[in-house]
């Protein structure tokens, strides 16, 4: 099976073939898998909100840092609860759910790209070709479910 | 930054402080630019969290891109937070200042 996203029947279908299923399965341990300040990961993702606001910044985080967790945890669940990983799949996602994976898909992109040192756009030319494949993927679902979600929105 | 007199109701003209003015002053929430998010995605969010037309998302996701940074919306400390929040929530990289 060839991957696809595209809007059917107003839900959104998903086709992942039996690696790209494999690929996407593997997205909640990666969620999962942030660290501490010395994931560079986790320092992409916990950047200062109030840049010179020290007391405003830590309030924000105390309050909130464990919201955006369960938040990213939620959004991963939905793919552990539809995404195997041993077989081809096809899905059919209603408005939230297909926002959901696309928040997914694009946090492990995210959390990805910065440990394999991708801090500016250039840094992509020097990456692997299968880091490269796997950034491609996961940036072409994105894409695909951005654009299956403004049809279906607006 | 310059101080503003200002009336206090039948109190006679005092002075506002630095804190005072600054605390009057609205948060703008401001998105960076990443070499990860893509142009589309970040115009969706745009959209969906603000309800912005295609057009002015686009026009800021372009300012984001080419300048390096836009301010996405502004308001009391709040309705920052929360924004940042939402933002956050999707990936992008949002700060709020005043």
């Amino acid at each position: 099976m060839t991957a696809f996203i595209d809007v059917e029947d107003g839900s959104v279908r998903v086709d992942l073939g039996v690696v790209e299923a494999s690929l996407v399965s593997s997205i909640p341990g990666v969620i999962a898998s942030l660290g501490d300040g010395d994931d560079p990961a986790a320092r992409r993702l916990n950047l200062p909100v109030a840049p010179g606001e020290p007391e405003i910044d830590d309030a924000w985080w105390r309050l909130v840092g464990s919201g955006l967790e369960v938040a990213r945890n939620t959004d991963a669940f939905l793919i552990s609860e539809k995404v195997s990983g041993d077989t081809e799949i096809t899905l059919r996602l209603d408005l939230d759910e297909a926002e959901s994976m696309m928040r997914s898909v694009n946090h492990a992109r995210l959390i990805l790209a910065a440990r394999m040192g991708l801090d500016v756009a250039e840094d992509y030319h020097h990456l692997g070709e299968n880091d490269t494949a796997v950034l491609d993927f996961l940036g072409w679902m994105v894409e695909m479910l951005t654009d299956s979600l403004t049809r279906i929105r607006f | 930054m310059m101080t503003t007199p200002v009336r206090e109701k039948d109190a006679g003209i005092i002075e506002e402080t630095n804190d005072e003015t600054l605390h009057r002053t609205p948060w703008k929430v401001i998105v960076w630019d990443d070499p990860v998010n893509t142009m589309s995605y970040v115009v969706y969010v745009f959209r969906t969290l603000f309800g912005y037309s295609d057009e002015k998302a686009t026009r800021l996701m372009l300012r984001v891109h080419n300048e390096g940074k836009a301010v996405v919306s502004s308001g009391a400390r709040e309705r920052a937070e929360h924004d940042v929040y939402r933002l956050h929530q999707h990936g992008l990289w949002a700060t709020m200042e005043r």
